[in-house]
């Protein structure tokens, strides 16, 4: 009898409490797996691509610059009056996976065209642990070379480079990127851009390391290094670069320092490098802007 | 002994077994609502399917919250950009508001009446007390429950970009369109 009289106070209690619930309703929440989103702010990390797509309907806009290096100090006031290498890209989002741009470079003239696609997403609750893509970017020189007693062929000016990148967010703050690059030059030649002493390298690779720290909500720290190997001279080049991400919703300015003047992930690759202890460093800002034009 | 035994058991089966003549809770996890932003440049909403709402007839008690990762602007790049910049909706999921009618309604009358409720309504942990007007509808299957109000977005300490582009307006209008079932308890 007394464990009868023990249920009932206990049925008594909880219906009690039943009714005080009535009160206000328990919060759940409805979303409980949706897409790791703004591991990186914008598509591009100083130089490298990153995994963030463009969404369906969005035209992406971005114009990079690398000045020149800072070693002569205030005479050409750290490199801004020898100019800057200048990328202009627009992009286009046909799904929110796949987007197609098309970028002009002014060093050598290069104009490039590619696409962008997703195909692995980092999940808030269980899936994939990284997000992963592939860009694909065929470019073509067109600097007519007059300083150089060489003629130049169509087939001779093609330029295709690949990039992976794979990345993390590991939370709020930090976020990881790893970019697996390759590219190959139909010509390259020891007194242009892409270092080249021997006059037989081709194909480069290498493995791009890029990632941020938050310092708040709109600024974060970025860093990117990419070692990438020249299969016939056997000699690795370095880039380093130390910059910080402004987001002001729309647009997010880069501003950073490289040991490259290269924008493109072509010549990024296989363009020369300076040393930082020779200051050999530029100064260099990207702006990128996302417009919606199809809902 | 045995009667008092009696008598708790009688008690539990009274509390547990109410009197189901007249539902006093309403509720639904299903309502609409719209966050509508009308920036000079740029109008958008988000839109979400997931409010839930409750309205207890008896003691005049109306709550409401939805998880504001479910609005949908339409577009995910501006959806991202809600959830992690503006809203930070990992960190506070619910815009709710809690509060009481400040006149009970008719429960016999036809077409939509006015009400205004009093109460709180909280998104990213701060509450802000403020009285809504809207309409409650008798239909025949319960209540369907109609309001709109306006929140600054600076009351709840959003961080809406400043410079260059204002594309978010600092007041955005709030729509909420839910029918509320009769609660039987079980």
């Amino acid at each position: 009898m007394k464990k009868i009289s023990v249920i009932a106070i206990s049925l008594i209690l909880t219906a009690c409490l039943a009714h005080d619930v009535q009160a206000q309703l328990e919060r759940e929440r409805v979303v409980h797996n949706r897409p790791v989103e703004l591991t990186f702010p914008t598509s591009r990390h100083i130089n490298l691509n990153t995994t963030e797509p463009l969404s369906a309907g969005e035209l992406y806009y971005s114009i990079m610059h690398a000045f020149g290096t800072v070693e002569n100090g205030i005479t050409d006031f750290w490199g801004l009056d020898q100019g800057a290498n200048i990328r202009f890209s627009l992009e286009y989002g046909f799904t929110d996976r796949f987007s197609v741009f098309t970028a002009r470079s002014s060093m050598d003239k290069v104009y490039d065209l590619g696409f962008r696609y997703l195909y692995l997403q980092q999940m808030t609750g269980g899936g994939s642990p990284v997000s992963a893509g592939v860009v694909l970017t065929a470019g073509l020189m067109t600097d007519d070379y007059s300083f150089l007693d060489q003629s130049y062929s169509f087939s001779e000016r093609n330029q295709l480079s690949i990039s992976l990148p794979v990345s993390r967010k590991f939370n709020d703050k930090f976020s990881l990127l790893v970019v697996p690059m390759a590219a190959a030059f139909s010509r390259t030649n020891p007194f242009l851009r892409i270092e080249d002493p021997l006059d037989t390298d081709e194909v480069f690779a290498g493995i791009g390391l890029g990632s941020r720290y938050k310092l708040n909500n709109r600024t974060s720290v970025t860093i990117q290094y990419v070692p990438s190997y020249r299969f016939e001279n056997e000699t690795t080049n370095q880039n380093i670069a130390l910059g910080l991400d402004f987001e002001t919703g729309g647009h997010v300015f880069q501003i950073f320092f490289t040991t490259s003047r290269a924008l493109n992930d072509a010549y990024l690759l296989a363009a020369s490098n300076g040393r930082i202890d020779d200051y050999a460093f530029r100064f260099g800002f990207n702006i990128n802007r996302s417009f919606v034009i199809r809902e | 002994m045995q009667n008092s035994t009696l008598f708790t058991v009688i008690l539990a089966v009274f509390f547990l077994f109410p009197e189901k003549s007249d539902a006093q809770v309403y509720l639904n996890t299903e309502g609409y609502v719209e966050f509508i932003s009308t920036a000079p440049l740029l109008e958008f909403k988000g839109t979400s399917e997931n409010l839930a709402g409750m309205l207890n007839t008896e003691t005049g008690e109306v709550d409401f919250y939805v998880d504001l990762a479910s609005l949908d602007t339409g577009n995910r790049r501006r959806d991202r950009d809600m959830r992690q910049v503006y809203l930070e909706t990992d960190k506070f999921p619910f815009a709710e508001f809690s509060g009481k009618l400040n006149a009970p309604f008719d429960p016999e009358a036809d077409g939509e009446q006015s009400v205004t409720v009093t109460g709180n309504f909280e998104m990213r942990d701060i509450s802000r007390e403020m009285t809504i007007a809207g309409t409650v509808e008798v239909l025949e299957e319960g209540l369907r429950v109609k309001a709109n109000w306006q929140v600054k977005l600076e009351d709840f300490n959003i961080d809406r970009p400043r410079v260059v582009f204002y594309e978010l307006s600092d007041v955005q209008t709030i729509n909420i369109d839910i029918t509320l079932y009769p609660h039987e308890e079980d």
